[in-house]
């Protein structure tokens, strides 16, 4: 009884939460809206009976954001699509803050630790994913945070996040929830030098997380990020390590290349080849994009699995073909054994990818 | 804080001056930059990418305090919320949907600027042009009708985004009416030009600029100025990375 209380409390705080945000953007006069429709077009080859898949979705996005006060901000981001006709709120948020403190109430990303594809960092959105291939992009989760300032770039943070779920109007017993802590300051002592270092509890998992996450950019840009996952029993269960470095080399203000390795090692992770689809324990990632004009850019992207030694390669392209249109299109190709992480013999492992994008 | 804080700003905004004459290379710099008079600034404002392909319209909002701080929101569809931040050498992107911030050290000033023909550098300010260059050649000549100065301007140190510039420098008004950027072997990389001018609050501003940049062909930048407020109350607190992800 007492669980079922909480969570319709939880629910309720919830849509508390979103009314907060849609008053604060309807008090506001100063109100931006974007408006994005998506028509995606894939095809995926299927091993199983040498066929292609050709699944297309067209979707919608809606967002609207006030601006102009130093105070008070909201954003509201609703979305459809043509392969599950309802409306979806992806984020919906309000920030307030005083005197350099500062609120987020709501449903939004929190970017914590460093790294694009493996951020060990990253102990409260993604702390438990089976494969960083698995992983959504960016993952939005109900919240609230406290953020209060040491510096310029020095604060501390303190953040209550919801679990993940697909329900539009979720619900969780505050067992399931997630608290976290951290703190990012910079070394002046140090090339300024960034450090990034707290701890989170986990609730669905019962587990703690203390992390640390260094970032610096002398000569190189870098990261490297550290966690460690605790039981109830003071054991510990997993290790996470990351790294990478990115960059940029600039020709002469006419093209630019943007380059990125990162690499993950994992203690949990599977140290011999086992059926497909596991997570295994090093896993490396490449990518190198090219600026070719002002409106098109190409990248390659190779991510290695060292241990079975298979890999995914995509290679992608991006054009702006007008104001407010973008056209994508990627190509992903698989290469390994049967059971190898990256198996060609996998339905998706050979696909193709195009996305004509309008934002107004 | 004697220089400003967008170096494009360099190009379009000046007092009226007393002339001079017999100045040197080094003067007539000093002069120019002596010029720009104010701390700080809020520019709104909105970048025209034309190439081959059309036009490309990017908005934006800035703030900018000294040579070493500046804050750049992106207000149009494409890019909205995004945000760049210089300190010092520095440059912190954030992107809103992930919040994320991706920090870039050295060379990444040189980067192009949503693709247009300015760099993060070029719009975000520098230090002074004598910390940088010295005077190699000065020489007054007429310029569309208009007396001017043709200074040439030769790098102290290989890191420097143009090894070599030319300036053009209205003799009277002391303001920079046109700059050429070469290479290292001399090859024309951008021209600037100031297209139209306005007046307010005692500061003559540059409303239409154009960058182009040869390299690329038919592509050239156009920088237009909706709004400009000098000697705003900003603090280097304020270029803080609580700015950068409000």
């Amino acid at each position: 009884m007492a669980t079922y209380a909480l969570t319709r409390y939880t629910a309720a705080v919830k849509v508390g939460l979103l009314g907060l945000c849609v008053c604060a953007i309807g008090a506001q006069a100063d109100l931006q809206r974007r408006i994005e429709i998506n028509a995606t077009q894939e095809a995926k080859w299927n091993p199983v009976d040498d066929s292609w898949q050709t699944p297309h979705q067209l979707s919608g996005q809606l967002a609207l954001n006030t601006s102009g006060s130093s105070t008070l901000k909201s954003y509201l981001h609703l979305s459809a699509n043509s392969t599950e006709p309802h409306l979806t709120l992806d984020k919906a948020y309000a920030k307030m803050r005083w005197e350099g403190n500062r609120i987020t109430l709501g449903k939004t990303a929190l970017g914590w630790g460093q790294g694009t594809v493996f951020n060990a960092g990253d102990v409260v959105t993604l702390p438990n994913q089976p494969s960083p291939l698995l992983a959504p992009p960016t993952d939005h989760r109900w919240l609230g945070t406290f953020q209060h300032p040491l510096g310029r770039f020095s604060f501390y943070e303190i953040a209550v996040v919801a679990p993940a779920t697909s329900e539009a109007i979720p619900t969780a017993s505050a067992d399931q929830f997630t608290v976290a802590a951290r703190h990012q300051f910079q070394m002046a002592s140090w090339h300024n030098n960034q450090i990034e270092t707290g701890m989170a509890w986990q609730g669905t998992s019962q587990q703690l997380m203390p992390y640390i996450s260094l970032q610096g950019g002398s000569g190189l840009n870098w990261h490297v990020s550290a966690r460690a996952e605790i039981d109830n029993h003071y054991s510990i269960t997993r290790q996470l390590v990351t790294a990478g470095v990115y960059g940029l080399w600039s020709r002469p203000q006419s093209s630019t290349w943007n380059y990125r390795l990162e690499t993950v090692w994992d203690s949990a992770g599977a140290t011999t080849e086992r059926a497909n689809g596991y997570w295994y324990r090093h896993l490396l990632q490449g990518s190198l994009s090219l600026g070719i004009s002002s409106r098109s850019s190409a990248f390659a992207q190779v991510m290695l699995s060292p241990i079975d030694q298979s890999s995914l390669t995509s290679l992608g392209m991006s054009s702006n073909l007008r104001q407010g249109f973008t056209l994508n299109a990627t190509l992903s190709l698989g290469q390994g054994d049967v059971d190898d992480v990256f198996s060609h013999r996998r339905t998706g492992a050979i696909a193709f990818r195009s996305n004509l994008r309008y934002a107004f | 804080m004697k220089t400003i804080g967008l170096r494009l700003l360099a190009l379009l905004i000046w007092v009226a001056p007393a002339g001079a004459a017999d100045m040197s290379g080094e003067d007539i710099i000093r002069k120019l930059e002596s010029q720009q008079v104010f701390d700080s600034a809020f520019v709104r404002g909105k970048m025209v990418i034309n190439d081959r392909f059309g036009e490309k319209i990017s908005t934006f909002e800035s703030w900018s305090l000294g040579a070493d701080y500046s804050l750049i929101l992106f207000t149009s569809a494409d890019e909205q919320g995004q945000k760049v931040l210089r300190s010092h050498d520095d440059l912190y992107l954030y992107f809103p949907d992930a919040e994320e911030v991706i920090r870039l050290s050295g060379s990444a000033l040189r980067d192009s600027l949503l693709g247009s023909d300015l760099s993060y550098e070029d719009m975000t300010g520098d230090k002074s042009l004598l910390d940088s260059y010295q005077v190699t050649e000065t020489t007054q000549e007429t310029l569309d009708g208009l007396s001017v100065y043709r200074i040439k301007l030769s790098a102290l140190r290989p890191s420097v985004a143009y090894p070599t510039q030319e300036l053009w420098i209205d003799a009277t008004q002391f303001s920079t009416i046109k700059a050429h950027k070469y290479s290292l072997n001399g090859k024309l990389l951008k021209v600037q030009t100031v297209l139209a001018l306005s007046e307010q609050a005692g500061y003559r501003f540059a409303t239409h600029s154009r960058i182009e940049d040869h390299l690329k062909g038919n592509s050239a930048t156009d920088f237009y100025i909706d709004t400009i407020e000098v000697d705003t109350p900003l603090t280097p607190d304020f270029f803080s990375i609580q700015e950068l992800t409000w």
